[in-house]
């Protein structure tokens, strides 16, 4: 089956907003209707036709060959199907989506699944700040699904998590899982300052460490956690290096004790 | 669902029973918590007139008596969860991992004494390389009734 792709003619001159370019609001549509799809995020018009060059097929997989900083909102909104993008994106990448796999080959931006509530999202580099957290003035971030970083992530990753997983495979900036309602993530590398920064409920894995833990978690001891062990085994059909570390001996720190302190901060024993 | 259901139709009362006499055994893993507690119920079956009611005898998931919600009378026992030993008050040191709960029912205040007896005995013998590290058991300010066994009293 071939894809719809959209393969980049030159950098675009503005950010794009390329949330209308998702499966669902493609299918259907002749070559001529899509190419017209504006992109614009300033007063100066951009259709699609102008920035990508557009190559028929089925819409249920999306690909993009090319990508950039200024690609913003890609698979926003996502419910179902497949979106490909050979390169990097911009901010927003898979906002709100539902459902489907989105697949960046290359770096995120800022907000990068961010309010996502199902689905799978994963980002082979790096991904900026906020990852899967909410815009302002919403109360939750990410809501359910998968969310996987092969790279590093910003500050704030998985702030004001709610549900579903986050896995970052390298390292996370400060404050991760900062403000957690619950959820888990899992940081393969170094945590910067503060993981956990006033959590209520939640799990928080640091792989390895971070550069300062929080004064307000309470050290519960290590022991060999049955709950570890059954995530582990979710873990591992996506991330084999994190699922390993969820398999040690884990030293639990209770908190944040600051703020309602049921979460919890599982660091691996050598 | 097997077939039939077969129980006693009439059940005589006794008011000298005594519910709720329990042992709480800690070790340094599960593992060696497990093996002391199993040797102190097969203890305690040997006993006549008592009954440990959880399955295998062993609770693991322990409960106090009260909680900070109105509806419910008994809630975790968290001074004794290691896996909570920096969140709450804890009643445990760095060196236990794992609390395992006997409870004991038994016909006589007697029998119930003696049970924990054999319990305690079992344990012991079992010794701290392969079993448990501690024992306790849960008094709960008195609240829990009017029959208090003191371990000290029943050491053998």
């Amino acid at each position: 089956m071939k894809p719809l792709t959209f393969a980049l003619r030159a950098a675009p001159p503005q950010r794009l907003d390329l949330s209308p370019l998702t499966p669902a609001n493609l299918a259907g549509k002749p070559m001529s209707d899509i190419a017209g799809l504006e992109l614009q995020t300033t007063r100066e018009r951009v259709m699609a036709g102008d920035v990508f060059h557009i190559r028929m097929g089925e819409a249920d997989t999306v690909v993009f060959e090319g990508g950039g900083e200024r690609f913003d909102r890609v698979g926003a909104q996502l419910a179902a199907g497949t979106i490909m993008v050979e390169g990097g994106v911009g901010v927003e990448a898979g906002r709100a989506m539902r459902g489907g796999r989105l697949t960046i080959r290359g770096d995120a931006g800022a907000f990068a699944g961010s309010g996502m509530k199902g689905g799978v999202l994963e980002i082979a580099g790096s991904a900026g700040e906020r990852l899967a957290g909410p815009l302002s003035g919403e109360t939750i971030g990410m809501a359910g699904g998968l969310l996987i970083v092969r790279g590093d992530a910003g500050a704030r990753a998985a702030d004001r998590l709610r549900r579903g997983v986050v896995l970052i495979e390298g390292r996370a900036g400060a404050y991760a899982g900062s403000r957690m309602i619950a959820g888990t993530l899992a940081i393969g590398g170094e945590a910067g300052d503060l993981p956990g920064y006033l959590m209520g409920r939640g799990t928080i894995l640091l792989g390895g460490g971070a550069t300062l833990l929080s004064p307000t978690f309470g050290d519960c001891g290590e022991h060999d956690l049955v709950a570890a062990r059954i995530i582990a085994e979710y873990v591992a059909r996506e991330s084999a290096a994190l699922a390993e570390r969820f398999r040690r001996r884990l030293r639990r720190l209770a908190g944040d004790l600051a703020a309602l302190g049921k979460g919890e901060i599982l660091l691996p024993t050598a | 669902m097997d077939g039939e259901f077969v129980c006693e139709s009439t059940a005589w009362m006794t008011k000298r029973a005594v519910g709720g006499g329990n042992l709480l055994i800690m070790g340094a893993t599960p593992e060696k918590t497990l093996a002391a507690t199993e040797a102190a119920v097969e203890a305690m079956r040997a006993v006549p007139d008592v009954i440990m009611p959880f399955p295998g005898g062993i609770v693991r998931s322990g409960s106090k008596v009260g909680s900070k919600y109105k509806g419910a009378s008994a809630s975790t026992n968290d001074a004794y969860c290691p896996t909570l030993k920096g969140a709450v008050e804890s009643a445990l040191g760095p060196e236990i991992g794992s609390v395992l709960e006997i409870v004991i029912d038994g016909l006589t205040s007697a029998a119930v004494a003696d049970a924990m007896r054999a319990g305690l005995a079992a344990i012991i013998a079992l010794g701290p390389e392969r079993g448990a590290l501690r024992v306790g058991a849960g008094n709960y300010g008195g609240k829990l009734g009017r029959h208090h066994y003191r371990l000290k009293d029943l050491l053998p």
